[in-house]
């Protein structure tokens, strides 16, 4: 329906986007994960016909989105991250400023603004300035614009940055409604794993203007399926325990943090009965195991690194 | 046109519901109206001279002795007694610093410029010192007495007043120059006039020539000082309409709600002619608002209101053209820095050359050239020319300046206005 083909991006020497393919089916709800500065808004700037590419194409069902930008348009919702309201103007008048200027029907659109207004859940604050919105209902209504024209895509970049997380549920269920009732394709940037994850059925990850993985979620998380997480947490920290682990050749990855040590190892080593024995050994007291499945999170750090929100 | 008309509405909102906006708009022009209107009122009126000074008169000897030695001197002509009788009669009714005195810095219009006080011969030094005078009289002996035997009896030389000028005080001390200047040009022609037989009656003298009606050198009627800063405000005031507007599109920008127009697909000429139309419709409104005003508070009204449109609207027009040129400057720079150099520095600028905060009609002509050329100095020229009984036709000239720059504007805006615009 919607694809990036080797899109790239230079601003003088910064390399912003390096050549990411990206596409999206109809229906799908697709995450775009990466840290702050990893390329997320100017990759969805570029899909969103709002700057050219320095390379690369791209094509919503085969039109040439570069030479005919308004086909895309007509189709688009975009919820910027940034909120892109008028804050001396009501909640009504905003969307019906973008109402018409988007030429939604006058006889519609009155009717539309109320169904919008009833979607986000602001149907009672629609005679409200939106300069005495609190963050959460500035947010609704950034998306609620973006709905309006009742758009076959919806490209929406942190639409949760900076708001309660009674909103942020809020705006993670009508999103989630959206796409299940109205059958909305929806490319949803983020740096919140946990949205992503609640969300997404596919989801691309990127790092300093690459994409460096893309799957479903199982797919993505069985990159670290051939290993397990051991996640130990001491009365104390012991410092004996740690230089213990390290001798053991079994362990790919060691970290310890005050109380805490977490350890990789590969999913078919047994490694609990010798772990006590360790800590019998050098007099560290265990208070729990605990044994993790991968989470997208890790799956960044181990691309990477880094963790997600640094 | 329902586009367009969208975007018209949205900026008018904006304008109406920001208060600061309102108060520079609209509260401001009005204060400024009335304060200047009161205060310099009675200049531009012409009612009360801006120039004053005061003037020291010292004389070495009193007019009364001055009068009796040309008496004694009278006495001893050999004339019948009737003639003395009549020349003592004459003599005492053209005593010139009496007259110097009391008719001519007696008078009422000199003296709300030139205050004249007789200090005596001791203080001469002294107030030649002191930077309280513009000029000081100085009377010779024997001037009086030698002045009436001049006029009376048989010509001789006269002793000129000497005139101390302080350099410091230059144009008030320039009228004590120029009055006593023509006061002795005053006597020396009565003394011939009366040499050759002509009778000087008593009361047809000299006076300071200083009173008369006015009248403006073109014939035009005056302008009253609230009508001249109506306009004088008005035409500046309405170009800060361009920055109002041209900020609220950098707004647009930096918040990505222009990125919302360009994804509505809002074509690049809808967007500029939006800008162009809001900014105009505001600048027309805010004009309207300070004409009604002016007339309830002031009694500023317009003789020809056609005229009066035509060159509002031609007004608008040019202003509207700031403002687009301004949004698209801004929106290729990505910053704002033209609006606010437009605002601090090029609005007081031409606000000045064009006439806004002083008339320039007495500046070199290169300035009122110059400010004929701004927007502002042709508008305030084509509303005085209207204000002074002018019609549509005799502001052509005005009106096609306003034109010409809503045209230049527009399309240096047009061509600026970047074809791939898009948000910071």
């Amino acid at each position: 329906m919607l694809e990036a083909v080797a899109l790239t991006k230079h601003f003088k020497q910064h390399k912003a986007v390096q050549g990411i393919n990206l596409h999206l089916e109809r229906g799908e709800i697709v995450g775009l994960l990466g840290p702050n500065g990893a390329g997320k808004s100017t990759a969805i700037a570029m899909i969103s016909s709002l700057i050219s590419p320095t390379q690369g194409e791209v094509r919503y069902n085969q039109v040439d989105v570069l030479k005919k930008p308004h086909v895309l348009r007509a189709k688009l919702g975009v919820v910027p991250q940034e909120i892109a309201l008028y804050d001396d103007l009501t909640a009504k008048e905003n969307l019906e400023f973008f109402g018409r200027i988007q030429k939604i029907k006058s006889s519609e659109l009155k009717g539309r603004v109320k169904e919008v207004l009833e979607q986000i859940g602001l149907s009672d604050q629609g005679k409200k300035l939106v300069k005495h919105f609190s963050g959460g209902m500035k947010r609704r209504l950034n998306i609620g614009v973006a709905l309006l024209h009742e758009p076959e895509i919806l490209i929406m970049d942190e639409p949760t940055v900076g708001i309660d997380p009674q909103s942020r549920n809020y705006i993670l269920e009508t999103v989630k409604r959206l796409n299940q009732e109205k059958q909305m394709t929806i490319l949803y940037t983020s740096h919140y794993m946990e949205e992503v994850e609640f969300l997404c059925d596919r989801i691309y990850i990127m790092d300093r203007g690459n994409v460096i993985a893309s799957g479903t979620k199982d797919e993505i998380k069985n990159i670290l399926s051939a290993e397990n997480t051991i996640l130990v947490k001491l009365q104390r920290r012991n410092e004996v325990f740690l230089h213990a682990l390290k001798k053991e050749a079994v362990i790919s990855r060691l970290d310890g943090h005050e109380n805490w040590v977490t350890i990789v190892i590969p999913k078919d080593v047994q490694f609990v009965s010798e772990l006590l024995k360790i800590a019998e050994a050098s007099e560290a007291v265990i208070q729990s195991i605990e044994i993790q499945t991968p989470s997208l999170e890790d799956v960044f750090l181990h691309l990477t690194g880094r963790a997600l929100r640094n | 046109m329902r586009v367009l008309l969208s975007f018209i509405k949205k900026e008018f909102l904006l304008v109406l519901r920001n208060r600061q906006e309102l108060l520079v708009l609209l509260a401001m022009p009005l204060i400024l109206i009335t304060i200047l209107g009161f205060a310099l009122g009675a200049v531009l009126d012409g009612e009360v001279s801006p120039i004053t000074g005061e003037a020291a008169l010292i004389m070495h000897t009193s007019e009364e002795e001055e009068f009796n030695i040309f008496m004694n001197e009278l006495s001893s002509l050999k004339l019948p007694e009737e003639a003395k009788l009549q020349i003592e009669k004459q003599a005492e009714a053209l005593l010139p610093i009496t007259i110097l005195q009391s008719e001519i810095f007696g008078d009422s219009q000199l003296q709300s410029v030139i205050t004249l006080t007789e200090l005596p011969v001791s203080q001469l030094q002294e107030a030649k010192e002191a930077e309280q005078y513009s000029a000081i009289i100085e009377v010779p002996e024997q001037f009086t007495s030698k002045m009436l035997k001049s006029l009376f009896i048989e010509e001789t030389e006269v002793p000129a007043l000497t005139v101390y000028s302080n350099e410091r005080k230059e144009l008030s001390a320039g009228i004590v120059e120029d009055v006593v200047k023509s006061f002795q040009e005053q006597f020396s022609l009565y003394a011939v006039l009366g040499r050759e037989g002509f009778q000087m009656e008593e009361g047809t003298m000299l006076s300071a020539n200083v009173s008369g009606t006015v009248e403006t050198l073109t014939k035009k009627e005056p302008i009253g000082a609230f009508s001249y800063y109506t306009i004088g405000m008005s035409v500046m005031f309405v170009l800060f309409i361009a920055a109002t507007v041209s900020s609220q599109t950098f707004i647009e920008k930096k918040r990505h709600v222009f990125d919302r127009i360009l994804l509505a697909n809002v074509p690049r000429l809808t967007y500029v002619t939006s800008v162009f139309f809001s900014t105009f419709i505001i600048a027309l409104f805010q004009l309207a608002i300070l004409y009604t005003g002016a007339a309830v508070f002031y009694g500023v009204y317009w003789p020809d209101l056609v005229a009066l449109l035509c060159i509002t609207l031609a007004l608008c027009s040019v202003v509207a053209g700031f403002a687009v040129l301004l949004m698209a400057m801004n929106n290729r720079l990505g910053t704002d820095s033209s609006t606010k150099l437009f605002m601090s520095a090029f609005v007081p600028v031409i606000a000045f050359l064009g006439g806004s905060y002083t008339p320039v009609g007495s500046m070199s002509d290169w300035i009122v050239k110059i400010g004929e050329l701004t927007p502002n100095g042709a508008a305030l020229s084509a509303f005085m020319d209207v204000q002074q009984g002018a019609g549509v036709a005799e502001v052509t000239d005005h009106l096609s300046v306003l034109l010409i720059l809503t045209v230049a504007l527009f399309a240096v805006a047009y061509l600026t206005f970047p074809r791939k615009a898009r948000a910071i």
